[in-house]
């Protein structure tokens, strides 16, 4: 479905917004889990993406397609919550006196719902290596579009997934190698 | 689009989306839909208007849910209980092993009790695996959280597990035979626990101000002492702990307030 009628849009029609969820609210979702790897954050982020688009939509000035704009939302409140996140669990491991180490509840999750072995290594990658491979691999952005988003300048951009396109590369080698030894 | 050359695993990443089910829910899709309807988009209209707009809104939004409801597609998780209502969902011991023991080969804890707590919250009291050569007692607490069908239980920042031990006899004596070794809370869960030295000392008994009273639950260990334990939900305050014989009868008590 086309949206640029949106560019000439003062107001998001409801149907608007149901018509994005669907579309998008898959994508906006990953992008968020991917940066925050919780699913209630993600959840949350989701949530305050089509919120935030719905009740600013005037802030929305067609410069980007409708998605890069939903994903530059998503990309700043997931680093919002992210970056806040670490405060309660700093407060909660303050409070509690944890013993040993447990295999997260969201690394279970992925273990069992990443697609395939390639995500499942993205998801264990950096958080501004999985974002790029995201976006660019997934979402098939421009390296103009990427750093655009990620405001870094292109050339940055450029290494930047060269460099997560190279981490991933040799994970999945190790993997394999692993594997025929197996 | 691009001027490096793609790996041959792009594909997969362009092809796939990252996780196999659907997490978008229908649900949460139809939360943000009321969410946004119940607050009018900013912009220029009048206030009457508004009012008619709202109304419209709310008589299409009540349309959606339904058809959000009922509409069946590929792709979708299951349906999820409402986050203000208590998550019945079992926690299979797949999932529950999963997230209490540690990943890699050592083997799993032994459990020793499993129970919902609040409606929210999963004890998991346990014995350290064999191998451990341990004699203490884990409670694990998963906090169960809405994320729809059986995976629904996490750990990392709302789990909690914590390792107890024998009490030195000297500071923890509170009744003879019996140790308490405080109060640990998890929100509002209060867990007393202590140990029992005396055969005689059939149960432990902790009874609050407002007279609710909570049995413990009592685990041997490897040494000559049994561990006792008590998990109560909301607040406790005026209370005390009895030492119990075989018929119940009140063998011992201690009152911190008294003492």
């Amino acid at each position: 479905m086309g949206y640029d009628y949106l560019k000439y849009a003062a107001l998001m029609e409801a149907e608007t917004l149901e018509s994005l969820m669907r579309e998008y609210g898959q994508e906006i979702w990953n992008y968020a889990y991917l940066i925050t790897r919780s699913r209630s954050m993600a959840d949350d982020i989701a949530q305050d993406v089509f919120l935030k688009a719905y009740r600013h939509f005037a802030s929305f000035r067609g410069e980007s397609s409708v998605k890069t704009w939903l994903l530059r939302i998503t990309r700043n409140l997931s680093y919002n919550y992210r970056n806040s996140a670490f405060f309660r669990k700093a407060l909660l491991l303050d409070r509690i006196v944890p013993v040993g180490h447990h295999r997260s509840a969201e690394q279970a999750f992925l273990d069992e719902e990443a697609t395939n072995e390639v995500w499942r290594r993205v998801f264990s990658l950096p958080a501004k290596h999985r974002e790029i491979l995201l976006l660019h691999a997934r979402h098939q952005l421009s390296l103009s579009e990427i750093a655009s988003l990620l405001d870094i300048p292109e050339g940055t951009a450029k290494s930047r997934l060269f460099g997560a396109r190279q981490k991933l590369s040799k994970l999945l080698k190790e993997e394999q190698s692993h594997e025929q030894l197996i | 689009m691009n001027s490096l050359s793609n790996p041959d695993w792009y594909d997969t990443l362009n092809k796939d989306q990252p996780l196999r089910t659907r997490t978008f829910t229908k649900e949460l899709a139809a939360g943000i839909y009321t969410k946004a309807l119940a607050t009018p988009a900013r912009g220029t209209f009048f206030s009457h208007r508004r009012r008619m707009l709202g109304a419209a809104m709310i008589a299409i939004a009540a349309c959606v849910i339904f058809l959000f409801v009922n509409k069946t597609g590929s792709n979708v998780a299951p349906a999820s209980p409402s986050k203000a209502g208590v998550v019945v969902s079992e926690l299979t011991p797949q999932i529950r092993d999963a997230l209490i023991n540690r990943s890699g080969t050592e083997a799993n804890k032994q459990i020793l009790l499993e129970k919902r707590v609040g409606g929210n919250l999963e004890l998991i009291y346990s014995a350290p695996p064999k191998s451990a050569n341990s004699s203490s007692i884990i409670i694990d607490i998963l906090k169960w959280t809405d994320y729809g069908g059986d995976r629904s239980v996490g750990t990392g920042l709302d789990g909690w597990s914590h390792d107890f031990g024998f009490q030195g006899a000297d500071d923890a004596t509170v009744m003879p035979g019996v140790t308490w070794g405080g109060i640990t809370g998890y929100g509002s869960l209060a867990i007393f626990n202590g140990n029992i030295s005396r055969s005689e000392i059939a149960g432990i008994r902790v009874v609050d101000g407002s007279g609710k009273q909570r049995s413990a639950h009592i685990f041997p260990s490897s040494h000559d002492f049994r561990y006792w334990f008590v998990d109560m939900d909301g607040p406790v305050e005026g209370y005390k702990i009895e030492a119990l014989d075989s018929n119940g009868a009140v063998l011992s008590t201690y009152s911190p307030r008294a003492n």
